[in-house]
């Protein structure tokens, strides 16, 4: 059961501490590769030099706090306490405390089934959040249950803040194919958008508990798997939000990451699954739209744009105004973040 | 053996003069070869043109710059719709995981990265620019991510010719809501 849960709650998160905020807070277990260590301590120095524009409004509605440097770094170190390895067996280091133990509620999140094929051959690690899924196994036995942390002490799982996160070589790989230099900007950058994205694992209560994911419908890239989220502020679009603010403000970045980067936050969104709008549309506003359509491909056809492969403006009295415009953003709106705790 | 070479080099010489005059003549005729023709991605010879096979640039006038470039525009373009990953082989191979981008998207995106570079670096026409990105747009076995952000730069390509919003009716509903959240 314990490993089903790994599965489902999906998990990923991390790191170190460069500043005050994080020297008290995140340790590394023995294990890690002194090269993965020294990334993510570099990637943590990185999140330093993050600037943000004022225009970052979402970023302060997911984070509830302005988008700066030193607000994200404690909302990140808040969050994540240990960093342990590739090979961390979580089974095998996990410890009972209490046989019984009272949580806040016993109600639990809804896990969705995925109807994707079952996972086959080598799982490549990027990161995931074993302190939630803990967690989640310790209230489901309605006990109490420790992580043993290589180097450190058995973790009492009291909460899903207690920020464990497990991190692979799939972390690690490059942004770039012609690049082999890992420690770029645009790489840390790529990293720790995954940090930002298993650290929202940390939060929630009951239903919340721990932003599982949901199945992707049939017709998504993902459909059948647990990888997109219903809500609006759960990991995807903490991690997007995070990396599209990071991006467009990269001094350090150059073109190419950039563009690679967007690919990864564009991935993202589109995993928060939406919803179309149901009203219905006027004569006036379909008209409208096929007149904008009948100029754009006008236009087009005096930039000697080849439109004979696109349908679009071979049918533009038929098209339907009821379209991009009119497609928005979740319904689910925002779940409550609150991180639920154990008694002490 | 000078001899030989001397006529070899004025052989060269004249051909390549040859070649500019042809080329501009039809230009003053207004018949504009590949130039003037709709901005269609077209399929040439698959060829990767090495530096050495490049026409010496210093020596070279306008015109041959102009079409060594086109080649290497082509080129670029077809290899990118011919190699990019699509949906379909990501589809066929059992996914290890997909909480994360999926090995054939991140690969993908480093190929949409190279056109970014290529295209900033060789100042290519903003009408071949746009076909590029129309068609990247269009494509439904690329990702959607690669697809709306193909979208976006189509839009802010045409905004910056015309002065004006692309109809988000030229794209797929799904890629014209996600292209909303590109910001470039």
């Amino acid at each position: 059961m314990r490993s089903r849960i790994v599965i489902n709650v999906c998990l990923s998160g991390l790191l170190t501490l460069t500043s005050s905020l994080s020297l008290a807070h995140i340790k590394f277990s023995k294990k890690i590769p002194n090269e993965q260590k020294k990334l993510m301590e570099y990637d943590l120095k990185n999140l330093s030099d993050l600037s943000f524009t004022d225009a970052d409004q979402s970023g302060e509605r997911l984070f509830k706090t302005p988008m700066t440097k030193d607000n994200l770094k404690k909302w990140l170190f808040d969050r994540s306490q240990y960093i342990v390895s590739e090979d961390y067996d979580m089974s095998k280091n996990m410890k009972p405390l209490q046989q019984t133990y009272k949580y806040p509620n016993d109600i639990m999140p809804d896990f969705e089934k995925s109807t994707a094929a079952p996972v086959t051959g080598n799982i490549t690690v990027v990161m995931s959040n074993i302190g939630a899924a803990a967690y989640l196994g310790g209230k489901k036995a309605q006990a109490l249950i420790g992580l043993d942390i290589p180097g450190h002490d058995v973790i009492p799982v009291k909460s899903p803040r207690v920020g464990i996160f497990k991190v692979g070589a799939g972390l690690f790989m490059p942004l770039l194919r012609n690049s082999d230099n890992y420690k770029t900007f645009g790489h840390s950058l790529k990293r720790l958008t995954t940090f930002f994205h298993e650290a929202r694992h940390s939060d929630g209560n009951a239903k919340s508990l721990a932003f599982v994911h949901a199945v992707c419908p049939v017709d998504h890239m993902y459909g059948g798997y647990n990888a997109c989220d219903r809500n609006t502020n759960g990991p995807y679009s903490i991690g997007a939000t995070f990396l599209k603010a990071s991006v467009e403000n990269c001094s350090k970045c150059s073109e190419s990451e950039k563009e690679a980067l967007r690919v990864q936050y564009t991935d993202s969104f589109s995993r928060i699954l939406t919803v179309a709008r149901a009203d219905e549309t006027s004569e006036d506003a379909i008209r409208a739209a096929q007149d904008t359509l009948r100029e754009t491909c006008e236009n087009l056809a005096n930039l000697k744009i080849d439109l004979s492969q696109f349908d679009a403006c071979k049918n533009i009295d038929q098209a339907n105004s009821n379209s991009a415009t009119d497609l928005e953003m979740p319904k689910v709106g925002d779940l409550d973040e609150t991180p639920e705790r154990g008694e002490d | 053996m000078r001899h030989y070479l001397k006529v070899g080099l004025i052989f060269i010489g004249a051909l390549l003069l040859f070649t500019l005059f042809n080329q501009r003549g039809d230009e003053s005729k207004g018949v504009k070869k590949k130039f003037g023709q709709p901005n269609k991605i077209e399929v040439l010879q698959e060829q990767e043109i090495k530096p050495d096979q490049n026409i010496n640039q210093q020596q070279v006038t306008k015109p041959v710059a102009q079409e060594t470039n086109l080649i290497l525009v082509n080129n670029k373009t077809e290899n990118f719709f011919k190699n990019i990953p699509r949906i379909s082989e990501f589809k066929n191979n059992p996914l290890p995981e997909v909480h994360e981008m999926p090995k054939e998207l991140h690969l993908a995106g480093q190929y949409l990265a190279e056109m970014r570079e290529f295209f900033n670096s060789h100042h290519v026409k903003p009408e071949i620019e746009m076909s590029f990105y129309l068609k990247c747009s269009q494509n439904d076995d690329f990702f959607d991510s690669i697809r709306a952000i193909c979208a976006a730069r189509m839009s802010k390509k045409y905004f910056e010719a015309t002065g004006k919003k692309i109809s988000p009716l030229l794209f797929d509903k799904k890629i014209a809501a996600l292209k909303e959240q590109v910001s470039l």
